[in-house]
Parts: C-alpha cells; structure tokens; sequence
C-alpha cells in the first residue's frame, strides 16, 4: 500500500460537504428531497444560473436534508457548504410541470363520474313497481 | 440520514402513552359489559343515537392520514391539495342518504359483506371480499406502522414499544367492549382532536399573520398558490373518488350504518361529513406557514409536528403527541372491530357454521379481533417502508365497487354480470394506469371504467332485482 | 392565475371558525342526547 500524503489524509478526514444524489434531480411536481453528507452545520444555496452568480442561502444549520415545494417550472442549482468554508458540487435540478391539458381532461372525467354517482344516489330508487 | 433529535422527552412520551391506555382500556371494559350476544357487541344494539353517531363517522374518518398527511399534502400540493383532500368529506355526506336506504332494505343486515351475498350471489360476494380485506388489512398496517414512526420521531420511543402498545390498547378495549367501545371513545378522540387542532391553529397564527405566510409562499413556493398547478388539480377528483370507494364499500361504514337508531343513520353521516369537511384545511395550513416560520423541514411527512413545536414548544409537542394517539386509535379500532365482524359474519358464519349461536358469535368475534392485531403486529415490526405505499393500491379496488354498490342499492335492474364486471375491469384498468401514468389517476380511471360496464349491463338488463330478498330472516 | 390573499385567509380563518363550531356543537348534541336518555 502505497504511503498517502498528508494533505490527502487530512481531506479524508474532513470531507467537504456532498449531496447523497449522484445523478441531476428531476421533478414533474414542484417538490423534491435534497440529502447530503456532511460532518457538520452547512449552509445550502440555491441558484438558477448555472455559474451560481445569483446563489441566495436557503438553509443554514445540522439537518441533513431540506424539502422543497411549490417551485415553478425551470433550472435550479444548489450547493453545500460546511464550517471550513470547503463546497460541494452543485447539484441541478430540473422542474417541468405536468402536462396542464391533461391534468384538465382528467379533472373533466372524474367531473363527469362525479356527478353522475350524486345523480343516481339522489334519484333514489327507480323501477320499483 | 436524516437523524433529528426527537421534540418530546421520552419520559414525557411514555407517560402520555401510559395515561391514554389506562384510559381507553377501562372505558372499554365498562362499556363492554353491556353486550351480551354477537348484535351487543358488533352493533351495540342498533341504537346509537345522534351525538355518538356523528362523531364517530367524524372520528373514525379522522386517520392519522389527515392530522399528518394533510399537512404534507399542503406542502406539496399547495392549496388544492388542502382542498383535495378535504373532498373526502364528499363520501361521508354521499352515504348519509345511502345509509337510510340500507337501514330499510336490510333491517337485520349485519356487514357490507351481506348485501353483497344476498345482492348479487357468491362470486360477486367473494371479489367483494378480497378487496376489500386488501383494502382493510393494508389500511391496518399501514396505521400501525404510522403509529410506531410518529411515537418515534416526537418522543423517541422505540418503533416496535410505540407500534405494539398503540395496537395492545386497541385490541385490548375493541376486543373487551365491541362496537360501543370504539364508538364511545371515538367520541371523546374526535373533541380532543377538534379542539387541539383549532388551538394549534389559532397559535400559528398568532405567531405569523396570513398575509406574511401569503407573501412568503408567493416568493418562495409560487406553484402551491398556483390555481393551474396540474399536479394538484389532478389530485382532486381522483382523491374525492378515492375516499367515496372507500366509504361507500367498507364496512366500517355500513357496520355504523346498520348500528345506528331508526332515522339516525342518514343525519348522523350527513353531519358526520360537516364535522370532518374543515379539518384537512385547519390542519393542513399549519404547513404552509413553515416557510414564514423559518421552520426548515427535513422531510415532508414531519412539517406539521415541526410547525407546531416551533410555535408552542414542548406543550405542542405534548398536544401533537395526543392529537396523534386519538386520530391513530379511533381508526384503528374502528377497523379491527368491523373487519373482526366482517371474517365473523361473512367468513365463520355464512361459510362454515350458519347454525351458531349467538353468544358463540361474540366469543369469535372477540378472539378475530384478537388474531388481526396479532396479524397487523407481525406484519408492522420489521418496519418496511415501502408496505405502507401498497395502500395506494387499494385506490382502484375500491374506486371500482362505487358503482356496483351505488346501483344495487337503487336499480332493480342492476346485475352481477355488470357487479362482478364492474369490478374487475375497473380494477384491472385502474391498476394498469396506476404503472402506466401514476397514483394520481389510478381510482379515476377505475371508477369511470366500472361505471360503463355497469351502466351497459344494466341497460341491457332483462332480469328484477326482487327488494325482499335483502330482507334475509336472522 | 394564483389564490389570493384574502381566499386564503377565508379558507384559514373559516376552517378555524367552522371545527371550533363543529366542538361545541357535538358538545351539545350529547347534551341533549343524554337529557332525553337517547345516547344509545
């Protein structure tokens, strides 16, 4: 085994902060779980330009994880950062709302079965003679 | 890992735990010795009056799905997902005139399960069974399971001690006192419940006016506000679809149903439904102000507990603990004691001893009650996540027996070729959608599937149903 | 299009009003109930 540099170790001591995805985030909701590892308190941001030049801090503290909800349709990207000031990689996330003709026409149907389930509890019994 | 410290003491947790046992188990053994035969005991002697009535249609409705799932459902859905999920609602207020109906065709019905038999025969009667002891036995799960995580994440009581104390007290006071007992304490649950809901409510919002939660949530979650937001306009009919399946098919519902006085049963569901219709909103707003708050939320299931501890401290926490514990018992019990009733009426007595004596029948029912919380127990303690997701499932087997139900109660040229049709085809297409799109359209399209193969047979129906027949002599 | 303001506030504040009703009403129903002996 080869002897490991001292820097090296101590990196591997302290690993800077890393989201648990490996992978861009998707999300056809608006909602969606950022997971991370980190040895201590971090300070997420969250950007929507790719360079992280508009990056505001959305949560700071000893979680390890943060729900988001309710976000519009677009790019994100979120970073990690600890104590040490050390970064993660930023993580993307895309969000790309449903299809809003197809959530209407589904609406339309479960309108229509609705209604006509109240039609015939209210009409009461028929051809009863 | 998400690994957050827990909101109560556990010394605090066990107390509380302890406290609301002893209760719950000595009003189930008093009001217990009331019953004599299998009608005492499964249906208190078909006599509870209005009060009692409505708040157990109330209480039993109220699961620990809408005290914690309603806020979840506005943090991610926004507010029609609030609304959506107060739709369910809708279900208790449909059955209201349904139930007079089954009150008059079936004087000495026992189950849902009867009607189905005498309705539309043994094979209508036997995929009526499968679903929805599906149905039950994952809602009873999935209940249990919830119970175990929620005692665990706000006291810190172990999974398995908080899981397998929650269903010991319920077994222990439904197996004791019957129907009268789970509706008595439902009761008592459903206040606690109501009035521990308004006053978190009314703490929130003496900590952040509606207006700050409005601006934060238009900067910061702009979707939950959106009135086009698809996921959550999708979500509403299938949701109200949903619970009418539920409601109309289950009999947890037509056990009431058949329990309750002589003209009691429609008001009592109808102002059941009232009851229950603001609940969803009143809870599930708390979750909207976690943003105003500065409340960070780790995962979306914990927002409501989060909320409130942030804003009143320990006493939420205990509040939240107790909301808990009620919404958690007074379905639980509902469950284990119409389901016992169920496998005892339909499954011992119509299947393998028609003859049994009545006394016989309560002892049966009592010790069914006993081997499904044994069940359910073994079922929950290795704690797998993903069981409680098979109760959405459950979403297009009952979606599918609306109609079949709906029809059978009012048409007498409703058919068990269009029932038992109905049913699976509704079920099978449900269930195909449920992979092929998503949950969110699965109990839609099943329901609307089942209802066109119902109305064709019925359409094409030579045959007359004969009333009488649902009059079966005890 | 979004909900505004006051909608959320009369879903809030109505839901609010509407269970503490609900509380007190079922708190008179058994009242009643049991005065005239009808509890079951």
């Amino acid at each position: 085994m080869p002897a490991i540099p001292a820097a090296a170790a101590a990196a591997a001591a302290a690993p800077p902060p890393s989201f648990s995805a490996s992978a861009p985030l998707s999300s056809d909701t608006g909602y969606t779980r950022l997971d991370w590892n980190a040895s201590g308190d971090v300070v997420v941001e969250q950007a929507r330009k790719a360079d992280l030049s508009d990056a505001r801090t959305i949560y700071e503290g000893p979680n390890h994880a943060l729900f988001l909800s309710g976000l519009g349709g677009g790019t994100y990207y979120f970073s990690l950062r600890d104590e040490t000031g050390a970064r993660s990689a930023p993580l993307k996330l895309t969000v790309s709302h449903q299809s809003l003709t197809q959530a209407l026409f589904l609406t339309a149907i479960g309108f229509l079965v609705f209604i006509a389930t109240v039609a015939v509890i209210f009409r009461g019994a028929r051809d009863d003679q | 890992m998400t690994s957050e410290a827990a909101l109560l003491p556990a010394g605090v947790g066990w107390t509380l735990l302890a406290a609301f046992s002893v209760l719950w188990i000595g009003l189930g053994i008093y009001w217990g010795r009331r019953n004599k035969s299998f009608e005492d005991h499964a249906l208190a002697g078909r006599n509870i009056g209005l009060a009692l009535g409505s708040a157990t249609a109330a209480a039993t409705w109220i699961t620990s799905n809408t005290t914690m799932l309603a806020p979840q459902f506005a943090l991610q859905l926004g507010i029609w997902g609030m609304l959506a999920y107060s739709t369910a609602a809708i279900g208790l207020l449909l059955f209201a005139p349904m139930a007079g109906r089954i009150r008059k065709l079936m004087p000495n019905g026992y189950t849902s399960g009867d009607f189905f038999r005498l309705r539309y025969g043994r094979v209508a009667w036997a995929v009526f069974l499968l679903f929805t002891l599906f149905y039950s036995l994952t809602w009873l799960v999935s209940m249990a399971m919830a119970g175990g995580i929620l005692l665990n994440t706000l006291s810190g009581i172990p999974y398995a001690w908080g899981m397998s104390v929650i269903l010991g007290v319920c077994v222990l006071y439904t197996m004791r006192g019957g129907l009268a007992a789970v509706i008595g304490t439902d009761f008592i649950q459903s206040l606690i419940i109501i009035v521990g809901i308004v006053v978190v409510g009314v703490a929130v919002l003496s900590h952040v006016p509606v207006e700050k939660i409005h601006a934060n949530l238009a900067a910061e979650r702009p979707a939950l506000l959106d009135v086009l937001f698809p996921a959550a306009i999708m979500a509403i009919f299938n949701n109200l679809l949903f619970g009418l399946g539920e409601v109309f098919h289950n009999n947890v519902w037509w056990s009431r149903a058949f329990a309750f006085r002589e003209g009691v049963a429609g008001k009592a569901f109808a102002l059941g439904g009232l009851i229950w219709f603001p609940i969803p909103l009143a809870a599930g707003f708390v979750a909207l102000a976690s943003g105003a708050l500065n409340v960070p939320v780790p995962a979306a299931d914990m927002v409501g507990p989060l909320v409130v501890a942030e804003v009143l401290g320990e006493a939420g926490a205990i509040g939240i603990f107790i909301i808990v514990f009620c919404s958690l018992a007074s379905s639980i019990d509902s469950l284990l004691a119409a389901t016992a009733d169920l496998m005892t009426e339909d499954v011992y007595r119509r299947m393998f001893r028609p003859a049994a004596h009545p006394e016989t029948l309560k002892k049966i029912a009592q010790w069914v009650t006993l081997g499904l919380g044994l069940f359910t127990w073994a079922v929950c303690l290795p704690r797998i996540g993903t069981l409680a997701t098979v109760l959405f499932f459950a979403g297009p087997l009952v979606g599918a027996m609306i109609w079949p139900i709906v029809t059978g109660l009012y048409w007498r040229r409703a058919n068990t070729t269009g029932a038992v049709g109905g049913m699976l085809l509704g079920a099978g297409i449900g269930l195909f959608f449920y992979f092929a799109i998503g949950f969110y359209v699965a109990s839609l399209i099943a329901t609307a599937v089942s209802m066109i193969w119902v109305l064709a047979c019925s359409a094409l129906s030579k045959t007359r149903f004969d009333w009488a027949l649902l009059r079966e002599a005890e | 299009m979004t909900f505004s303001t006051q909608f959320l506030s009369a879903l809030v504040y109505g839901s609010l009003a509407w269970c503490a009703v609900t509380a007190l009403g079922l708190g008179t129903l058994l009242i009643r109930d049991i005065v005239r002996g009808e509890i079951w």
